[in-house]
């Protein structure tokens, strides 16, 4: 009974509420179709903004305007017809590479090579004078006995003893390349004066030509000079195991930077 | 109701009841009829709006993108023409509220087009509207604003903006404020630029614009070194016809097409008519050859240092021989007794009917309105006329003729007429018709290349181009007189010459000479190095490698000249 009086109320609410509901839709097409037309003038703007961008652009690069600034600034040139390529023969030929770092680091070893110059530097050393005096009224050169231990600690030279004779005289020892034993470098390259001096280690070093060797300090002890005949000194560097280069030399010598020889052994690369 | 009850007496009356129920069911009945019906036409209205309404409102907004006036490109689309929306500053004097004293003074300080007086006669005009400013760019709009005047009033409205300037200009032409073509390919195409259905696409000219500016600018630092009057200058295709560049100096700014319109205004190129002097000769050269006259460039002529004619006056030659000369000779040296015999033997009728069909006789073949009617001899065309016309002298052509008349006589001999439009599929080239055989133009090539590799254009040449061309000095007739102060100097050529693709024509007005031509004012000494220069630029521009290894066959020429050096 309620029900039937309160029919026409909920029809008039069913029909209502469909009706709201057919006008939301409405309404959210409505929104919708809106902001697509929004977007589309939005489109619209850009584009027109593009244009009018791009002719600002046009204007302000103009061909008249560059050409017064190249004129002005850039003072480029139109190429000269020696700057276009005719084929790929030409523009291979154009081709220049650029050196890379393995072609750098070979370019290094090589000048390297070349300037290592051990030859030159011991131009000096190579004194390689005849043991011979050339005054035969020279008295005969001491003979000494250089000791050499490469496990010692580098002792002072026993001060050679000073030649009985004057200093003028200058002791010549003989071409150590001709009897191979010696690497010349111990040998004494000039007469000392005669008050006796210290005779330096690391020279004996190097002319021992053993590689062990070369690297540790070294004592070359000038042995007490012997008297020795009138035949040239000879300069031994025995490379033993004990190495100890016996050098017979004169007394006035003292022990001389490494000679050719002796630098030239282990190469130039080694000495480097 | 209530009726019926304060009125008993009428309830009573059985018989009229069912009318009067009756009556008010009826008048209800309609009353719910209309209420319905106006319900229903507001439904179905809405409906109607609902359904059939675009409310995204396309075929409005569609249209801006669309110009009032087409653009013009060039042959690579960049823009020479365009329509943007530009600011105009107008006024309603009668609607005034500031002192318009101080006004005139704060405009005349921003728009000194006008001065303080002019803008306060506007002022005090009472008139309800006028124009301040025109094509007025935003900044200045900005500061008008700033015054805060508000009867002032600020508007889009359409301009025609050229962007690249002066460039190009007497093609372009220009318009008036009101939209409406006035001059050059404005006018020409004024229909189909505003062509409703045809705005949105751009058309497109033959120009180049690059090629275009080289020319320009080289033209004008000659003008300027040679104090030239003006200059114009022409490059066309050979093949289709097509002008690449086509200048005339002064220049002119159609963005402001008002000032300094009377002497930049004139298209020297087309409109302007000049005697080009010794540019005609492979004209003639080549009409004795298709004539059969000339078989060999080794054929000789006689020439002396002076050739009387008609006993009342005497043709002469700068660089006289005073001896037999070569066809190639008389080439090279630009020797105008020589040529002026070889006319005599072509001809007064069989030479007209060759500048006939040339097109030379009349106006040049091109788009543009600014043409120039060319001068002959007219009815005096006898043997005189024939010599001199036969070097250039008596004609008045434009330089766009020259430049066509090249055209045709290298690229296998067919006449073209010039065009402006790029050539593509909406513009065909036409077929023209023949006036050299191939023959002909094909040993020209050689005839013209010695020109510039030993002759009178030795400055033209640009290395690895192959340029062949002629040069031409002319006087001006000044007071109805020749004068030798007064020359127009040209030089036609054509580039690469070995298979011709281009012809340039540079033309200077009245040049004088300076310290770096040794006194002299001819072409090769002023407007050659012109072509050199523009040609090493836009040679590549155009397609045309430099290659200095290729050259013309000069094997037809080479033995027919004498050479100093060699004796």
């Amino acid at each position: 009974m309620i029900a039937r009086g309160f029919k026409s109320v909920i029809w008039v609410a069913t029909v209502g509420g469909a009706a709201l509901c057919c006008y939301m839709v409405s309404l959210r097409v409505a929104t919708e179709r809106a902001d697509l037309a929004k977007v589309e003038s939005q489109i619209i703007a850009a584009k027109r903004d593009i244009r009018s961008l791009q002719t600002e652009l046009g204007t302000r690069g103009r061909l008249t305007q560059l050409d017064q600034w190249n004129s002005d600034v850039l003072a480029l040139s139109a190429p000269t017809s020696a700057q276009f390529v005719k084929d790929d023969v030409a523009l291979a030929r154009l081709e220049r590479r650029d050196s890379t770092v393995a072609d750098q680091a070979q370019n290094v070893r090589m000048a390297s090579a070349e300037v290592a110059p051990a030859p030159q530097r011991a131009q000096p050393a190579p004194r390689v004078l005849p043991a011979i005096a050339p005054a035969p009224a020279a008295p005969p050169p001491m003979v000494r006995r250089a000791s050499y231990t490469p496990g010692d600690v580098a002792v002072p030279a026993r001060p050679a003893r000073a030649p009985d004779k004057p200093a003028s005289i200058a002791p010549r020892p003989t071409k150590p390349g001709k009897d191979e034993m010696a690497a010349a470098a111990a040998k004494p390259a000039k007469p000392t004066p005669a008050k006796p001096r210290p005779a330096k280690p690391t020279a004996v070093v190097a002319a021992a030509a053993a590689p062990p060797a070369a690297a540790k300090p070294a004592t070359a002890k000038p042995s007490p000079a012997k008297p020795a005949p009138l035949k040239p000194a000879l300069v031994t560097a025995a490379a033993e195991p004990r190495r100890t280069a016996t050098a017979v030399k004169p007394a006035t010598a003292k022990p001389a930077p490494p000679s050719r020889t002796a630098t030239r052994a282990p190469g130039g690369e080694a000495h480097r | 109701m209530s009726a019926v009850a304060i009125n008993p007496p009428r309830i009573g009356d059985v018989a009229a009841r069912p009318d009067a129920l009756s009556l008010v069911y009826q008048r209800l009945m309609m009353i719910m009829l209309v209420f319905a019906g106006v319900t229903l036409l507001v439904i179905f209205r809405l409906a109607f709006l609902q359904l059939f309404t675009d409310r995204t409102g396309a075929s409005e907004i569609g249209n801006p993108l669309i110009p009032p006036r087409a653009d013009i490109v060039d042959r690579n689309g960049v823009a020479l023409a365009r329509t943007i929306d530009a600011w105009s500053i107008a006024i309603h004097p009668n609607r005034l509220l500031s002192n318009p004293d101080e006004l005139a003074e704060k405009l005349a300080q921003l728009m000194p087009e006008k001065s303080a007086d002019q803008y306060r006669a506007i002022l005090k005009s009472g008139k309800s509207f006028a124009f301040l400013s025109r094509r007025a760019v935003p900044e200045l709009v900005q500061a008008v604003n700033a015054l805060g005047e508000p009867a002032v009033e600020f508007s889009r409205e359409p301009e025609r903006l050229y962007p690249q300037t002066g460039l190009a200009a007497h093609v372009l032409g220009w318009t008036s404020m009101e939209g409406k073509g006035v001059a050059g390919m404005e006018k020409v195409l004024d229909s189909r630029l505003t062509e409703p259905g045809l705005r949105g696409t751009p058309v497109a000219l033959a120009i180049d614009a690059r090629v275009q500016a080289a020319l320009e600018s080289e033209l004008a630092a000659a003008m300027a070194k040679f104090s030239a009057i003006g200059a114009a200058g022409v490059v066309m295709d050979i093949r289709t016809g097509e002008v690449v560049a086509l200048t005339s100096l002064p220049q002119l700014n159609p963005n402001s097409p008002g000032r300094g319109m009377l002497e930049a205004g004139f298209n020297r190129a087309t409109l302007g008519v000049y005697e080009l002097g010794s540019t005609f000769k492979p004209f003639t050269v080549a009409m004795a050859m298709d004539a059969g006259i000339i078989k060999s460039f080794g054929q000789m002529y006689n020439c002396p240092r002076a050739l009387p004619v008609g006993g009342r006056f005497t043709i002469t030659d700068t660089h006289p021989f005073g001896r037999a000369c070569s066809v190639a000779e008389i080439m090279k040296e630009s020797s105008n007794i020589g040529t002026a015999q070889i006319a005599a033997q072509v001809g007064s009728q069989r030479q007209q009917a060759f500048l006939r069909q040339m097109g030379f006789m009349e106006p040049v073949s091109i788009e543009l309105n600014e043409r120039g009617r060319t001068l002959t001899p007219g009815a005096n065309w006898g043997d005189i006329a024939t010599m001199t016309v036969g070097y250039g002298h008596g004609i008045a052509v434009t330089p766009l003729h020259l430049a066509t008349g090249y055209a045709t006589l290298f690229n296998g001999g067919i006449w073209r007429p010039a065009t402006l439009l790029k050539v593509g599929p909406g513009h065909q080239v036409p077929a023209g018709h023949r006036v050299f055989t191939e023959e002909t133009s094909r040993r020209m090539r050689a005839l013209l290349r010695l020109v510039v590799t030993d002759g009178t254009g030795r400055k033209a040449d640009a290395p690895g181009y192959r340029i062949g061309g002629k040069t031409g000095t002319a006087e001006k007739i000044v007071g109805g007189r020749y004068t030798g102060a007064a020359v127009v100097t040209t030089f036609a050529g054509v580039f690469p010459m070995d298979a011709p693709r281009y012809v340039i024509v540079a033309m200077l007005d009245d040049p004088k000479a300076t310290a770096d031509t040794y006194g002299f004012h001819t072409a090769g000494w002023n407007v050659a190095p012109v072509v050199s220069r523009v040609v090493s630029r836009v040679g590549a521009l155009l397609g045309v490698a430099p290659d200095p290894a290729r050259e013309v066959d000069m094997s037809e020429v080479l033995p027919y000249v004498h050479r100093e050096a060699e004796h």
